[in-house]
């Protein structure tokens, strides 16, 4: 790869002077859906979808391919789209020499990942978007890069096309090496050594897991701050496990800061991406579907552990904002909230004295409100403020001489107050689109907060949407769609769509004890094997054999943000091996775990892996299965789930079902509660605190 | 009652478990012949409800060999 950081230095010095034009244009994305694409479809850059035909123009006038990947929240696209792609210069020369192809990464995550990975591996560096890869007309990429200024942006093109006249060979050269990269990159391997999960291990995962988080301010070390949601519940897990409060106090510590820092949107509720700085103040402002939904999760499971008013507030507060601004009236869930809105990065989020000063008309009220949200005349960021808080209220109250409840009735009067003056405000943008593996997410969040609070509406609104992707996304031979938008899907699902539904559904069992979620979570991952496994390695591609092929099968094995799509689909297989006794999951399962365990183990960083992490964890320490039976379950179920039970699998109803596990275990008259492991049973109780007692 | 109609639900339930993880998987040869005994020794049909001491002797045979298997099964 050294050629390549020689090629990248030669390239972004490149740089000259052109025009800018205003004229509106229409190009080949004007029937495309997703908001993305749509925001460029009046560029004069002649982009074009990422689809056959388009491939087949490139092939046939034998142009260079630009691939253009972004999404719609992404600060720095619209910066560049601005910059560039909406200047008639630029636009000629891309227009004239390439055939540019723009994509949404939400809606085609494959196409992003194959040439996301060319970009690490041409520059030695991690990458983000706006993504521009450059690539020959059969589609090998040559050369990926990021956000360029328009200076810069046109010396590469230059770059590009001068190359392609004077020395092609060069480029091909390029494209081979780079495309053994890509096939290679994240391939795992069959293990054919001896299965061993030990708690040695695990002891070791956490101890290291622990050694990256920042005790004082939470998450991990330095900046920018990412909410991670999955390490958290790893770590939960452990703490379930272990009993030892520092792995408690990591999840809490980085909870609280969180909870209180500028990434909480401390008037609507919910989180931004993530924060600029080490102390979770300064957002980049867009609003995820798949971090809020995770974040329900995270705080509703940790209030299950520690019982903390804060985190139900977040949830609620944060299932408002997801009923508020992301849901559909038919049960969907939107995908996110742009950064900027006016062309100014989080200007509908943050407030100067000034306006608060108009707004409250009480200096007193905005004297407490200013040192509950640490607000400032010259403001405490970029001449604005950011809502966060450093005092507890109970020191805020006695600064200002009053009790914590009136402080509870100034601040929630101001709130409501200052919601007001910003709905006044032009809203960022919306992208309405809808996918199936984000609102997944989003589906077990309203599951876990169901579990938690108890609360019928969370889980009426888990069902409204679980309705909704039966209805509109899954198909009769359970092949799924990936999005949809104004009553259209247009994309085959990839693995992640197949693995979340399949865990949410599992979850919408537990609550529900309706068989038929289950079934379908069953079908999903039969499914997936059918079309995604790799026999050779026992893991599974992203991308469906149906599916027309890219230059290369990926496989996703690392935890991110989102799990990886390998991991969540090996505890769909684990789980569904307990509730089916399907010994094929397990192995394929177990498997999975076992080719995965040396990049684990022995990582510095497991928290790259943190959903293998706890299905290694629920190898170690395999969950009982605990059935519920009788007429009076709905009661029980509630009462068992309001528990923080991480080491558990839950099943039952008023009669026996189907599932073997729960054969034979109705007794008329009574509700029993099984606690059973390996399918063999203790004693039946019918007390809830009774069967808790006998999990280890 | 309740208890030892439970007994007895329990013994069949988990001898099913053991049934079928015997079928299922690689056990050794000393646990199929324990279970085989405790089958051929036990009719679940004629167990008296009113001998408590007998239910729970029985349940205690099949919880020691799945005891058995699970860690046979994890060496």
């Amino acid at each position: 790869m050294r050629n390549y950081l020689v090629f990248f230095i030669i390239i972004t010095i490149f740089a000259c002077k052109t025009p800018s034009g205003n004229a509106q244009y229409s190009n080949h994305l004007a029937n495309e859906s997703s908001p993305y694409l749509l925001q460029h479809a009046n560029n004069p850059v002649d982009w074009h979808p990422w689809n056959k035909e388009t491939l087949a123009k490139a092939k046939a006038e034998n142009k260079l391919i630009l691939v253009s990947v972004g999404y719609s929240a992404c600060h720095w696209c619209h910066v560049m789209e601005h910059e560039s792609f909406e200047d008639t210069a630029v636009a000629r020369i891309m227009n004239e020499h390439f055939v540019n192809i723009k994509v949404d990464r939400e809606e085609r995550p494959d196409v992003d990942d194959v040439y996301m990975t060319a970009c690490h591996l041409a520059t030695g560096r991690n990458c983000g978007w706006p993504l521009n890869a450059f690539a020959l007309p059969d589609g090998r990429p040559i050369w990926a890069g990021t956000y360029f200024p328009k200076k810069e942006w046109i010396g590469v093109l230059e770059y590009f096309i001068k190359t392609k006249e004077e020395e092609p060979v060069k480029l091909d050269e390029y494209a081979t090496e780079l495309l053994a990269g890509i096939q290679q990159n994240g391939r795992i391997s069959f293990n054919g050594s001896d299965q061993v999960f030990t708690q040695d291990n695990l002891s070791n995962i956490t101890a290291n897991f622990l050694k990256n988080i920042d005790f004082k301010k939470g998450g991990r070390a330095g900046a920018p701050k990412f909410p991670m949601p999955n390490n958290y519940q790893f770590l939960l897990q452990q703490y379930y496990q272990n009993g030892d409060e520092k792995t408690l106090e990591a999840v809490t510590t980085t909870l609280d800061k969180m909870a209180n820092g500028g990434i909480y949107d401390h008037l609507g509720g919910g989180f931004a991406r993530y924060a600029t700085d080490d102390k979770w103040k300064v957002p980049h402002f867009e609003k995820m579907l798949y971090d809020n939904s995770q974040l329900v999760s995270l705080y509703a499971q940790a209030y299950q552990v520690t019982k903390n008013p804060l985190y139900k507030t977040v949830v609620e507060e944060t299932t408002d904002f997801i009923e508020r601004e992301l849901m559909d009236k038919n049960g969907s869930f939107y995908s996110s909230l742009d950064a900027d809105s006016e062309g100014e990065e989080g200007k509908f989020y943050v407030w100067t004295e000034e306006e608060l000063a108009a707004i409250f008309q009480d200096d007193n009220q905005l004297k407490i409100f200013s040192n509950y949200y640490e607000i400032y005349k010259k403001g405490n960021w970029e001449h604005t403020n950011i809502l966060h808080r450093k005092k507890s209220a109970e020191e805020v109250a006695k600064i200002s001489g009053i009790t914590p409840t009136e402080l509870e009735t100034i601040i929630a009067d101001a709130k409501v107050q200052l919601m007001a003056a910003r709905d006044k405000r032009v809203r960022p943008g919306l992208d309405d689109k809808v996918l199936t593996s984000w609102n997944a997410l989003m589906l077990k969040g309203y599951v876990d907060a169901y579990k938690a609070f108890g609360d019928a509406h969370y889980l009426e609104t888990a069902l409204n949407n679980a309705n909704f992707l039966e209805k509109e996304m899954l198909q009769k031979d359970n092949r799924l769609n990936r999005n949809y938008k104004d009553g259209k899907s247009v994309i085959n699902a990839f693995l992640d769509d197949y693995a979340l539904l399949a865990d949410a559904f599992i979850a919408l069992y537990e609550v529900t004890f309706d068989e038929k979620w289950l079934y379908k979570a069953k079908d999903l991952v039969d499914y997936s094997i059918a079309h995604f496994f790799d026999e050779k390695s026992g893991m599974f591609n992203y991308t469906s054999d149906l599916d027309p092929p890219l230059i290369a099968r990926k496989m996703e094995t690392s935890d991110n943000v989102i799990p990886a799509s390998n991991s969540v689909i090996a505890k769909d297989l684990y789980l569904l091996g307990l509730y089916f006794y399907n010994q094929d999951f397990m192995a394929k399962s177990k498997q999975m775990m076992h080719n995965m365990s040396s990049s684990i183990v022995d990582s510095d960083q497991p928290n790259f892996y943190s959903n293998w992490c706890s299905l290694y964890g629920m190898m170690v320490h395999p969950p009982y299965e605990v059935a519920i039976v009788g007429d009076n379950y709905a009661t029980l179920k509630k009462e068992w789930q309001a528990n923080y039970l991480p080491n558990a699998i839950l099943l039952g109803g008023k009669n026996e079902g189907t599932l073997e596990l729960l054969e034979s275990k109705l007794q008329e008259g009574a509700t029993m509660i099984y606690v059973c492991q390996n399918k063999v049973c203790k004693f039946p109780v019918e007390e809830v605190g009774e069967a808790i007692k006998m999990l280890d | 009652m309740l208890y030892e109609k439970s007994l007895k639900k329990l013994i069949k339930i988990n001898i099913m478990a053991v049934k079928k993880a015997i079928g299922a998987k690689k056990i050794s040869r000393g646990i199929k012949n324990s279970f085989e005994d405790i089958k051929s020794n036990l009719d679940i049909s004629k167990l008296s409800l009113a001998d408590k001491d007998e239910l729970i002797n029985e349940l205690d045979k099949i919880e020691k060999l799945a005891l058995k298997m699970k860690a046979d099964l994890s060496s």
